[in-house]
């Protein structure tokens, strides 16, 4: 069983893409579970993602980084058991730092524990985000195998953005995306061929 | 050893500041900068059900709402963008629509199953999360239930 975690800032694009990516992923037989991590006490990313017909776990009412770490353990072990699909995607709230929950993971998940992280970056607002809220983009990229560099319909992924986001997260795979007009399969195909460049580049 | 921070205050010392200063501004424990801009969030979360009678066209509806959270993107976004994500979960028996907003000029919608309805609805569910990382004090709970509760 792999996991994949999923995060990024607020309102950059993680439902869409997930949705997608699911899509995409049962296209090839693949069996997943989620598990949805939302700030508020009402869900509406998880109504989402369950509406495609995907077995979700929600976990609501705080933030799995911090608040509510051991539920998301605990989520995923029981997932394990009961279910052991081939894929567990954890969507982590807007609010959420990536580099935690991984660290959370690698310290208290079991070992041996197939772990990927995904970091969406919305392009649209990339300029803005970064002068506004830096210290916070940058742990929620910090750590990412691969970035979504995501809304590319809207704004092209520009070099200097590029860099930027590379520069916050050294060594992942950047891979340009728009995952409300993307294909499903093309989306799991991309996200395929990013983590094999990541295990190719033996990290 | 003192240092200069240059931050307009009115201090009858002439060394500058230093790990001790009371401004506030120092953090000497090395507090973390992401964590204060998360602890500071706005983070609103309320769901109605709500009944109308005479019924209301589906499609009004959603304009109704869309037009809410446009009016809260607009009191939060600087430059227009919103810091954050407005969304919102309408419900109509097993026909729903998704809304939003991170840019004051889109309001993006997704459906679900056979929305809009065909009839008028009578009765609806809606769910909104509103979740910024700025928080300037012009939108709480008395405004979502001003812009989408019972009248």
């Amino acid at each position: 069983m792999d996991i994949l975690l999923c995060g990024g800032f607020l309102g950059s694009g993680k439902t869409t893409l997930i949705n997608k990516l699911l899509r995409g992923m049962t296209a090839q037989g693949l069996t997943v579970a989620v598990v949805e991590n939302e700030a508020g006490q009402e869900g509406v990313d998880a109504a989402l993602v369950a509406a495609g017909g995907i077995r979700v776990t929600p976990l609501f009412g705080g933030c799995v980084c911090c608040q509510i770490s051991g539920e998301l353990l605990s989520a995923v072990q029981r997932i394990e058991e009961e279910l052991s699909p081939d894929w567990v995607v954890v969507e982590m709230s807007g609010l959420a730092l990536m580099d935690g929950i991984r660290d959370t993971f690698r310290r208290y998940g079991r070992p041996g524990l197939a772990l990927h992280t995904l970091s969406v970056a919305d392009m649209a607002r990339w300029p803005k985000l970064l002068r506004a809220m830096e210290p916070v983009v940058r742990r929620q990229l910090a750590g990412a195998d691969i970035v979504a560099v995501n809304k590319v319909d809207l704004v092209s992924a520009d070099p200097t953005a590029l860099d930027q986001m590379a520069a916050l997260a050294p060594g992942a795979v950047l891979v340009p995306i728009s995952a409300a007009g993307a294909e499903p399969e093309r989306v799991w195909a991309d996200l395929r061929a990013a983590l094999s460049r990541r295990e190719g580049a033996g990290v | 050893m003192s240092h200069m921070h240059d931050h307009g205050h009115d201090h009858a010392h002439s060394h500058g500041h230093g790990p001790d200063c009371p401004c506030g501004c120092h953090n000497p424990g090395g507090a973390d900068p992401a964590r204060q801009l998360l602890e500071g969030a706005l983070v609103l979360s309320r769901s109605w059900s709500r009944t109308s009678s005479p019924a209301i066209p589906a499609a009004e509806l959603a304009d109704r709402v869309a037009g809410g959270l446009r009016h809260i993107a607009a009191l939060l976004a600087e430059n227009g963008v919103v810091f954050g994500h407005i969304k919102a979960l309408l419900r109509c028996g097993t026909d729903s629509v998704t809304f939003s907003i991170t840019r004051l000029d889109n309001v993006d919608r997704i459906t679900v199953g056979g929305w809009p309805p065909p009839q008028p609805v009578e009765a609806w569910e809606l769910t909104v999360n509103v979740l910024s990382l700025v928080d300037n004090g012009t939108v709480d709970y008395a405004l979502l239930e001003e812009l989408f509760g019972p009248r």
